[in-house]
């Protein structure tokens, strides 16, 4: 169940978003619930991580408050890392690139109001369907906490684990999103299993995303299929070398 | 004899030890073997032919050194003359005070004596050159010796000519017949001259470099104001047209038109929404960036790109106050970054460029991203086949951000998009932490899991 919480300043603009969540929810039998409206963006931190229901936020980004959209992701993302979050904005407030990188979040322009349920109905569909693929089955699956929230990927979804420049965090990469964990790389190789190869003191590759051709010797990089370029140390040459051929075999019988 | 040969072994060790502490380059065994051949042979012609051999010496070292590295020929080249001139005055030095406990003339005529002499001599070095090294690491960033390869040049003849009259100094003394004490008092004062006058060079080349930056810095805030006056005009007419618009909205609605309302409010009103989007408002977030050196450069190439009718959008929602970081090298490698996404971009049909930079705790992400056509070249392909200025840049941004221990550069393509990310993470020293030229030799314990 995703808790669907919206925060906008302008009372008839909330009215709409919400009745246009609830029609959504009902007519796609979405399993969601309007749980938290409000124009208040300290109500709505008070509302986060109370539930054990992942979050999914619509957020505005201009709130009448010494508070904006942005920084109340911020807050949210803090308190519930694994949570969605939507901005609905004015055009000259929109920025893909950086709600996308930093809260892997969609948008919504306000700009044309005929066009905002629509968007909004795009939005519920992809979230519905990361949250119901995020949602684990007995495929092998890493568990671990970040702000003593557990949260559990399958193997399959991680591209790469790299240790971060700040001491004792390691950054976990899926393809949606990417985590920022304690601990040290070297202990987690240790759970996962012989798909992920530490090809560098400081990356730890899924080998299943590996391009095709992906391993370069001459420049010691590896292209993945998410686009990634993580680089591969001298010493850990050899286990790479050891795939390449094994693909090799592979593709001729 | 066999006594000489293990002093001319001695010698030997006495060039290459500083040569294998200082040089930057990794050198292999087989070819540190070759340099040791190259040197005893000289070593053995020296002691036959005198100090002329010495020259001899430094061309065919010089040869040697350009076929291991033919990139940095001048800077290795400087790094072995001053390793011999310090082995040098390190053994004149020694030589001096061996003479007050022992008498000076008679060393060289007992070999034995002579070769303990050395191996004293070869263990104060490798120490001097130690300590040299890690001052050197220590105080490499206080001072930012990002010379351009001119002013190397120039250190070179100065180092080169030094050593000429060093060398000239001791041949002529011999010839003359100056007592061994004229000529190290000599050497001594020469040494002293020296490093005055490359002290003073240096400070001089800072001052100028100084300056230069200042104008630079100038030529940028007059392009940022030059932005931020283009976007005030274009804002008052915008403001202008519309006061005009709506008053005469005002005029219809008096008479109750609401036909002509409808049809001007279509025609005039809703089109100006485009206007609004379109043009200068789109740098208004670069306000945020509070380093003036990094907003007037990308102000400059944002610009650049929105007059080649890129559709450029910077996404920058708070304020950035700290990038740990050396400010000249950061612009150096968004200019870089912000070319290549000009001219990569401007070869499709809508071309893109987004830039964005965010804070999440003490972390500064810069992604700056281009739509592309995507030729299936591989980025570090990019580097190496287009040539010219293109790959040369990307591949010097690369380098750059590789220096730094706290920052992370995470290129990316996929598709038609490409993206460059740099991760910073936030540490006291303002111009960031720069790796230790020794941590660039791989960990060694690192297993391999699969084998």
């Amino acid at each position: 169940m995703l808790n669907v919480h919206i925060c906008e300043d302008d009372e008839t603009q909330l009215g709409i978003h919400k009745r246009y969540a609830k029609e959504i929810i009902s007519l796609e039998n979405f399993d969601m619930e309007v749980a938290c409206t409000t124009k208040d963006p300290y109500q709505l931190l008070e509302c986060v991580g109370k539930s054990k229901n992942t979050g999914l936020y619509l957020l505005d980004i201009v709130l009448k408050s010494d508070m904006n959209g942005i920084n109340l992701a911020e807050k949210i993302r803090r308190l519930e890392p694994d949570c969605y979050i939507v901005f609905i904005s004015n055009y000259d407030e929109v920025s893909p690139l950086l709600f996308k990188n930093q809260f892997n979040a969609d948008y919504i322009s306000k700009e044309e109001t005929t066009k905002i349920k629509k968007r909004m109905l795009d939005c519920m569909i992809k979230i519905d369907k990361q949250y119901r693929q995020s949602i684990p089955d007995k495929e092998k699956i890493y568990t671990f906490k970040v702000e003593g929230r557990e949260i559990s990927i399958h193997y399959k979804d991680i591209i790469f684990i790299r240790t971060a420049r700040k001491a004792h965090k390691i950054i976990l990469q899926t393809k949606e999103r990417r985590y920022e964990l304690n601990g040290q790389l070297k202990d987690i190789i240790e759970t996962l299993d012989s798909r992920f190869y530490m090809c560098h003191e400081s990356y730890v590759i899924n080998k299943d995303y590996i391009k095709e051709n992906g391993v370069d010797f001459e420049n010691n990089v590896v292209y993945l299929i998410s686009g990634d370029i993580c680089p591969i140390s001298v010493r850990k040459r050899k286990g790479l070398e050891h795939y390449r051929r094994n693909k090799k075999k592979k593709g001729v019988s | 004899m066999e006594i000489n040969l293990i002093i001319a072994i001695l010698s030997v060790f006495a060039y290459m030890i500083p040569m294998l502490i200082f040089l930057p380059i990794e050198i292999k065994r087989w070819q540190k073997i070759i340099l040791f051949i190259i040197l005893f042979i000289n070593i053995l012609f020296t002691i036959a032919m005198g100090h002329i051999g010495i020259i001899v010496l430094m061309i065919s070292v010089g040869i040697y050194l350009y076929l291991i590295d033919r990139k940095n020929i001048i800077r290795n080249m400087c790094i072995f003359v001053a390793g011999y001139i310090l082995g040098v005055i390190l053994d004149y030095t020694e030589s001096m005070l061996w003479a007050l406990v022992y008498d000076f003339y008679y060393i060289r005529d007992s070999t034995l004596l002579y070769a303990v002499f050395i191996i004293i001599h070869l263990i104060l070095l490798t120490g001097l050159c130690i300590l040299i090294k890690k001052i050197y690491q220590k105080i490499r960033y206080k001072f930012n010796m990002n010379f351009s390869r001119e002013i190397w040049r120039s250190l070179s003849i100065i180092l080169l000519s030094y050593l000429l009259i060093f060398i000239f100094n001791i041949l002529a003394s011999e010839k003359i017949g100056f007592s061994t004490p004229v000529l190290i008092i000599n050497s001594l004062l020469f040494t002293g001259l020296f490093v005055v006058a490359i002290y003073q060079f240096i400070k001089a080349i800072k001052l100028y470099i100084r300056n230069h930056e200042l104008e630079l810095h100038q030529e940028y805030a007059n392009i940022y104001t030059k932005q931020i006056e283009k976007m005030y005009d274009s804002h008052r007419s915008v403001t202008h047209d519309f006061y005009n618009k709506i008053s005469l909205i005002g005029d219809y609605i008096k008479n109750k038109d609401m036909e002509a309302i409808e049809k001007y409010f279509d025609e005039y009103i809703l089109p100006m929404k485009f206007e609004l989007k379109r043009g200068d408002y789109k740098l208004k977030e670069l306000i945020n960036i509070e380093l003036p050196k990094i907003k007037s450069m990308v102000t400059t190439k944002a610009a650049q790109a929105t007059e080649k009718n890129i559709d450029v959008r910077i996404e920058i929602k708070k304020i950035i106050e700290k990038i740990s970081m050396n400010d000249v090298d950061l612009s150096t490698v968004l200019s870089i970054f912000w070319d290549n996404a000009i001219e990569a971009s401007i070869e499709t049909e809508n071309p893109q460029i987004s830039f964005c930079i965010y804070q999440e705790e003490d972390m500064v992400t810069i992604i700056l991203e281009n739509n592309h056509i995507n030729t299936g070249i591989e980025y570090y392909d990019i580097k190496s086949t287009k040539g010219g200025f293109h790959g040369i840049g990307l591949k010097n941004a690369h380098d750059i951000l590789k220096k730094y221990k706290n920052v992370e550069h995470l290129p990316k393509i996929i598709d038609n998009i490409f993206t460059q990310r740099v991760e910073i993470t936030n540490v006291e020293n303002n111009n960031g932490d720069l790796v230790d030229e020794d941590d660039k030799t791989e960990d060694i314990d690192s297993k391999d899991q699969d084998s």
